[in-house]
This record gives C-alpha cells, structure tokens and sequence, in this order.
C-alpha cells in the first residue's frame, strides 16, 4: 500500500476528506566536546501519517512502520477515531478552499552535505573549537554540527499532490568564558535551507570569534539597571521581537481559541506608522523556509502589518474557514507523527528610513541589545519577554560599556506603539527552533529599531 | 516507497531476543563489544480546544540503536527497520574510526531490581471510548468550577511502550509501562485582559480523575480574577509546585550532570561536598517512588538505577554520570544515563527527582510565616535564565499577595529577577505537602529576600 491507496481506503471508509503525508530524513550530527568528538550519529527514518476529517470531526494515525499492514491499520485508526470524535457533537471543522496543487520541487543544494566527509565536518568543528579556544577566558566549547535531507509527498482528497524536497544545515558552538570567579555563557549558530555552501556563505568560526571576544569584553560588566528606558534592539533581537510578539499572536489558531491579544482587531492600527511585518516562507535559503506547508499549500509571503495596521493572520486550511479568511500556507508539523499547527516560518520586520548611526543619536540614557538567548509570550494577555545575548549602555546617543543579564519585557500592543525609530538596513537573524507542543526549524531578522518606555529587566 | 517490516508483537521478550540477535550479528562481524536498543510505543490522545473534543490521533512507532566499540573508540548509528541492523553495525563501526582512543568499555550487566505498578492493560488496550470518557470529565470539571472560562487547550493522552537492551557484556533487560496524562487550560475575559490557569496530572494506571484535574485549574482561575496593582520591592516569594519547578529544575539538573561540571562548566562545578543550599533542602534521583511517573528499573544503558541524593540538606552529595561520562572523569556511573529516542545516544540524566526537606512544614504554617510576599503559581521564560551564571529574569502572570501571613488576593504580573544558586541558600521553607508530576515531585518553596518589580 502506499499514500495514494491509503487515500482512497479512506474515503471508501467513510472520509469527507483524507490527506496523507509521507515524510523521510536522512541526518547526520557530529559534536566536538572540548576538541574531543564526543558523537557521530547518522541515520535515516521514513514514516507516514493520515489525517481524516468524518462528520466535521478529525482523525489522526501514524507510523514508522511502511508495511502494508501497518498503513491498512492507520487508516482504520484515523477514520474509527474521527467517528469517535463526531459523536460528541463538536461544531464541524470545514476547511477553506485552497488550490489544487500537483508538482515536484526540489530545492537541491550545492554541495549536498551526504557528499561531504565526516572528517570535513569535524575539521569546521575543530576550527570553531580552536578560534574561540584562542581567548584565554574560553574555558569550554561544545561545537556542533547537523544536516536533514528531507522530503515530503503529500496528497489529498481535494485532488493536492505535491513532492518537495530541501537540505538543511547548522553549525554552533556554546562556550563559557571565566575571568576570576565570574562565568559567562554564549552560544553562537549559523544555519540555513542550503547544503554545504551553507558555511562559505557565512563563515561560522569567524561568527563564533566575534561572539567569544564580545563575551569575554562583557566579563566583569554590571548588571543592567532595571526600569523604563529607551532601548535599540539589534536584527536578530527584531526578529525575535517579531517573532514572540507578533508572529504568534497572529497565529489564526490562537486567534480562533481567543487567545490572542489581536483578536477582533484586524483592520486596526496595532504599531507605529512604517511598522511592516511580514512571514515569509519564500526567502531563499533561510532557515525556516519551505516550498508547501503540510495542508499541501504553497508557501508564500504573508503580511502581518503593514505601515502599522493589522492587515493578515497566519492560517492553514481549518482555522481560516473558522475566521473567513485565505489560507496561506502556515501549517507545519513537525514530523510524521505530528498532526499540522498553524506556525511561523521566517518572520521579518522591513527596514525602515533611519541610517543606523541616528537610530541611537539623542538617547541619554538607554541599552543597546544585541542578539537572543530565548524569548516567551503569553499572547492571550498580550504580554512578551526575551533576553539578549549581549547588551550595552547607551549614553548621549553612543554606545558605550557593556552590560549583562538584560531581559525586556512589555505589553504587546503598547510596545508595537512605543516604537519610534527603524533603522534602513535589513538583516537576516540567526536560525532557530521554535517550540509550541512540536518544534520547527524558523528563522527571523529586521532593522535596528529604537524602543520607548521597555520594561529593562536587571537590578532592582 | 517500498513497504517494509512488519510490526514487532509487542511482547518484550520478543524484543530482547531481537536486540540480542543483532548483538550475536555484531559479533559475527569480528565486533567485540556492541550494544543494541529497541523500542516500540504505541499512543493515543484526544485534544481539546475552545471547549470541545478538536481532534483524536492514534500513533505507533519504534526503532533501534547500535553502540560499538572497536579498539577503544565508541561508534553509534540508528536504524527503523531491525532487518537494517547489519548496515547500522557497519555505520557505527566506521563513526567509530573517527572517534577518539579512549579504551571506553561497554558497561557490565547487573540485574535490576523489579519495579511493579507501571503497566495498566486498561491504558495499554488504547480504548478510544475511555480516552473520550476522559476528555468529557476535563470539559465538564471545568464548566462546574468556572462557567464563565472556556477550556482552550489540553486533552488526554495515553502510552504504552516497551523497550529492551542487549549487551556483548552480558546486559539482557527489557521492561514496558503505560502511561495516561491529562490537562486542562482554562482562559477567561477580565476587563481588558484574559485570565488563564492550567492543571495536569500523569499516571501509570487508569485512575486520573479528569473532573478534578480540570477543576483545579477552575479555581485557581477562580481566584486570579480582578487583579490589583501590585507594588514590587524585596520580600518572600512562595513557589507553588509547579512554578518552583519550572525555576529551580533546569538549573539544579545541569549543575549536577557529571560531565558539565567536571568541565568546570556549571554553577556548581567547585562545590561537591559543599553547602549549595540551605540546610533544609534534600534533592534526590529517586526512580523508585510507588507510581511515579519516571521511574524506571534500569537505566538507558540496562544498569539497574538507585536512588541518587543530589543534595542533602543543602550540601552538594553527588554528580551523575551515564557509564561514558564516567569513564572520561574517572567517576562510577550513576546509572543515569536515559535516551530521548531511539535516534539518540544515551546521556546522563535525571529519572525522577524528589525535592522535599528536613523541617518541612505544612503549607498553612508556611504560609502563616509570611508577612509581606507573593504567592506564585507560574513563571514564564525560566528557560531563558543563565544556566552558566544561574541569573535569571523571569515574569510571573498568576500571582496572589500574601500579607500577615494569608492570601491577600491576585496582583498583576509581577517580573522576578536574580541568581539562583543565591535564591537556593536563601531557601526559607519547603512545604510538607508536594505535587506528583512527570519525573518529579515537588513542593512549595519559599524564599526570602526576592527582588521583585512591576
């Protein structure tokens, strides 16, 4: 049996609607510990799972077994559960329309990581290992390495069936730098949808580099004083900014369950004029990007702001019928046994006018954040906290010493207000993972952007 | 796609004698030491959304993993289909290569000990019908205890999975356990913004009362509504469960993980055999609580587990080591060592941990000490504190004043900020009366002199 014939088992058992997806990865991971290798992990795992929708009610089955049996079995499963469901009387689930898809992309890198010698692989970890290891405060590394070849088939009874494939590859280090009895930890990654070329892009030991002498100039820096003050985030902290902030509380799932701070507001101006955000799973290369999301749509650039208001959600195809508007290509699970959530791919703030210098000038007493250790958000209250990596004091407009443990926190919908300065130039931010029951690989990025009245987290 | 392997019979004899199979096929191969993991689970959940059944799924899967040591050096690979062994054995035999001569050895086997009342037919028979049944009683728990919430998010979910391992030194071990969750999410209206509280409750058996887990989350709903303002400052902040774990546990479990704190890596890298908390604070890896979700006979590698103290009346007692951490800082292993999955190499890490202390008081009496504080029932962004420093800057949604020693009422999100290994020898009562959850079981925590602000 294969996903074809399952589909149609499916609706001869009584489906109103059947989708299938088929998924395989082949990885390899290989970790340095302290220059040591401490792991060579390669393998390949292949699986399905059948989602059903009976009565308005869903159904779900998976496996990693690929025998016929174990298909026949899924099937049943998924559709005795989804009849299980129906009785309870639940408002049906009806699915917005989307485009009836049939094709194959395959976005094939350049130098596909499977052709790449193990022995290549830890030389770029001994390289980062080295290069940050030059710093005599650099006590510890742990460098890492990974790649995914993963491709998909989806079909479905609407008459969708699209193959894709991509690679994707990731390189970090996580090292401590002590001085005396002060420790410091910092992690540094580079990352994106290609192969191997991935790291002739952009160099991961010289990124490592600049991250461990930033961290070891940081030691002995005083905590950040707590209070509202004017803060400027750099790119990679926009991009978690838009991501936590925005990017979740746009997620048509939340909005649907009311637990979003932006429900009934579409339409309405939620941040400062020049404010766009957008998710865009299209962006060449970039970590969270995928040709069609996992309800078989295509990926695509969906805005979330524009110059301030609030002009889209995130939606795939049950919570856009659910608020009446397009799905576009938000659905993603995390592996074959996951069932599809709406979530982010690569969510971008666009630059803004201000040149980078004027982004600080008249700032007299503020803190320059740079980088992301981590963020959350309760979107139901519309609240956010994110911690940056490194941080500074800004004093009449220049950036100054090195401050530590900087956290902000704030309201969503006052702080997408208190935003009053983008800087022109746009940058891509570091690959991530995002989590939210299931983790997916996301990227995100933006400008430099000037903050008033954030809640610094630091000293009482 | 080729249609490949047919599902293993459940059974975990069968199991060992597949993985013991493949460790005969490794010796055939002129291999002198290899070990081979296998499991297979079976699940089913339903979820809950907007107050209703969203969506019910049904999943099974497993697969295996090879360890082989060849001249000293350590090599690893993963396979789904167990016809594919031999290729795996092949692949880690050549990871091998290029790993370090470090004359690691497999661990010897030793039997373990039994641990009984981890395996429910009830929840391993995967009835739809009672996963349902559960489902009814969470959304009905909530509408009797707040009728005005609506149940967002949470559901009921069981597992039944089975594993074994098999050693060219001797390790012969398998073992199953099911295992059944449930939760509930509660969100509510209030003025310009939403309230929300969560419960859960994990088991072994079939004996949750889904009615009860949700209507917890009810009343503690109940009683975040129409908050006050609140004032921060310096005062005792008291932790429930659930809050005291989500700050406390990541720390405490990374300081005390052999190898990162032989490496000089972690907070607690210098203190073993020193004070790292206050005298009334007894952590301990105790996989052998009757019915604690996360216990378990043997460890990742089949060594049978024992109870671990971490930290004993606030002295640091321990690290925990799997067998290759052991080897490389020339420690015993703990018998620590757990696997996400089949996919992942064996780690050291905790089975179930048990947070109580000597003078434990109960809660009322805890609470009756308090004259000026917080009490908190959840911290959000615990996971992005420092875990080489140990700072931290957390929020705190669902909060409640505590004055003259009682509940005051609910204040608006508070943000918590400091050091952790400062916050735990400042550890000022810990309470008699401790919630069950997966892999640990904790109490409230109290602490004094917290930096708070608003």
């Amino acid at each position: 049996m294969d996903e074809i014939a399952a589909m149609d088992l499916a609706r001869k058992r009584g489906a109103d609607h059947a989708e299938v997806r088929l998924e395989t990865v082949q990885e390899s991971r290989v970790q340095l510990q302290d220059g040591e290798v401490r792991g060579i992990v390669s393998g390949t795992e292949s699986g399905f799972g059948i989602r059903v929708l009976v009565a308005g009610a869903w159904g779900f089955a998976s496996s990693n077994d690929l025998a016929a049996a174990s298909w026949r079995r899924a099937v049943e499963q998924a559709v005795r559960l989804a009849k299980a469901s129906a009785a309870e009387g639940r408002t049906a689930v009806e699915l917005a329309a989307a485009p009836r898809l049939r094709g194959r992309t395959d976005w094939k890198p350049r130098h596909d990581p499977r052709d790449v010698d193990v022995e290549e692989k830890l030389d770029l970890l001994r390289r980062m290992d080295k290069a940050v290891r030059a710093l005599p405060e650099i006590r510890n590394v742990t460098a890492s390495y990974a790649d995914a070849n993963v491709s998909k088939h989806y079909v479905d009874s609407n008459g969708s069936d699209v193959r894709w494939s991509l690679v994707r590859c990731v390189a970090q280090a996580h090292f401590t730098a002590r001085r005396g009895g002060e420790l410091a930890g910092r992690s540094t990654r580079v990352g994106a949808t290609r192969g191997w070329e991935t790291f002739a892009m952009e160099d991961p030991v010289e990124k490592a580099t600049r991250a461990a002498q930033a961290t070891v100039a940081a030691l002995g820096a005083r905590t950040a004083k707590g209070g509202r003050r004017t803060v400027v985030i750099d790119h990679e902290l926009a991009g978690v900014f838009a991501h936590e902030a925005v990017g979740h509380a746009s997620e048509a799932d939340l909005i649907a369950a009311g637990e979003s701070c932006f429900k009934g507001r579409m339409g309405k101006r939620l941040g400062t004029t020049g404010l766009s955000i957008r998710d865009d799973s299209t962006v060449a290369g970039a970590f969270g990007s995928f040709p069609y999301d996992d309800n078989g749509v295509a990926g695509q650039s969906k805005p979330i702001l524009d110059d301030g208001v609030l002009v889209g959600y995130l939606a795939d195809r049950e919570h856009a019928a659910a608020l009446g508007v397009q799905a576009n290509g938000a659905a993603r699970a995390q592996d074959f046994h996951s069932r599809p959530l709406v979530r982010m791919s690569n969510t971008l703030i666009a630059a803004g006018d201000v040149p980078e210098d004027e982004v600080f000038a008249d700032i007299k007493d503020g803190v320059y954040c740079k980088g992301s250790r981590g963020g959350q958000v309760d979107c139901a209250r519309g609240t956010f906290l994110f911690n940056a990596q490194e941080a500074y004091r800004i004093v009449d407009g220049e950036v100054t010493t090195p401050v530590r443990d900087v956290s902000l926190t704030g309201d969503i919908l006052t702080t997408l207000l208190n935003i009053e300065a983008l800087g022109d130039t746009f940058r891509l931010g570091d690959p991530g993972y995002c989590g939210k029951g299931q983790w997916v690989p996301v990227c995100d990025g933006g400008p430099l952007v000037r903050i008033q009245k954030c809640l610094v987290g630091g000293a009482a | 796609m080729k249609a490949r392997r047919t599902q293993p019979a459940m059974d975990g004899e069968e199991l060992l004698g597949r993985a013991e199979r493949v460790v005969a096929q490794a010796r055939s191969r002129g291999i002198a030491q290899a070990e081979c993991f296998l499991e297979w689970s079976e699940g089913l959940d339903v979820e809950l959304e907007k107050g209703a059944i969203a969506s019910t799924g049904a999943g099974q899967g497993g697969g295996g993993s090879v360890r082989v040591v060849v001249d000293g050096r350590l090599g690893f690979a993963y396979f789904t289909d167990v016809r594919d062994a031999a290729a795996a054995l092949d692949q880690a035999r050549e990871a091998s290569r290029h790993a370090e001569k470090l004359d690691y050895s497999l661990p010897t086997a030793s039997k373990p000990r039994r641990l009984g009342g981890r395996w429910d037919d009830r929840v391993a028979a995967m009835d739809v019908e009672a996963a349902i049944g559960m489902a009814r009683d969470l959304l009905a728990g909530g509408r009797e205890t707040a009728p005005k919430a609506l149940l967002s998010g949470g559901g009921v979910g069981l597992q039944a999975e089975w594993c074994a391992i098999a050693s060219s030194e001797g390790v012969s071990v398998w073992d199953r356990a099911t295992a059944i969750s449930a939760a509930a999410s509660l969100v509510q209206e209030d003025g310009r913004a939403s309230i929300s509280a969560s419960e859960s409750a994990a088991s072994h058996r079939l004996d949750l009362d889904g009615k009860a887990v949700a209507a917890e989350a009810g009343r503690t709903l109940g009683a975040l509504l129409k908050p006050a303002k609140a004032e921060g400052g310096r005062v005792s902040v008291l932790f429930r469960p659930e809050a005291a774990a989500e700050l406390v546990s990541d720390l405490v479990i990374s300081a005390c993980l052999g190898d990162e704190a032989r490496r000089g890596k972690t907070v607690w890298s210098d203190k073993l055999g020193k004070r790292v908390a206050a005298p009334r604070l007894d952590y301990t890896d105790d996989p052998f609580v009757a019915g604690a979700v996360g216990g378990v006979p043997f460890d990742a590698e089949g060594l049978p587990t024992q109870p671990v103290p971490i930290v004993a009346k606030g002295m640091l007692k321990n690290f925990l080591y799997d067998s290759w951490d052991a080897h490389r800082h020339g420690a015993a292993s703990t018998r620590s060592a757990i696997r996400g999955d089949f996919k992942a190499r064996p780690s050291t890490g905790t089975h179930h941990v048990v947070v109580a202390g000597a003078g434990a008081r109960p809660l009322d009496r805890l609470l009756a000490g308090v004259d000026d504080g917080f009490l908190v029932e959840s911290v959000l962004g615990a996971h992005t504190a420092n875990a080489t420093t140990g700072d931290f800057s957390v929020t705190a949604p669902n909060v409640w004043r505590i004055r003259k020693g009682a509940v005051a009422g609910p204040v608006r999100e508070i943000a918590i900020g400091g050091n952790l290994p400062d916050l735990l020898l400042r550890l000022d009562g810990v309470s008699k009366e401790a919630k069950q959850m997966d892999g640990m079981r904790m109490p409230h925590l109290l602490f004094a002199d917290v930096d708070v602000s608003v």
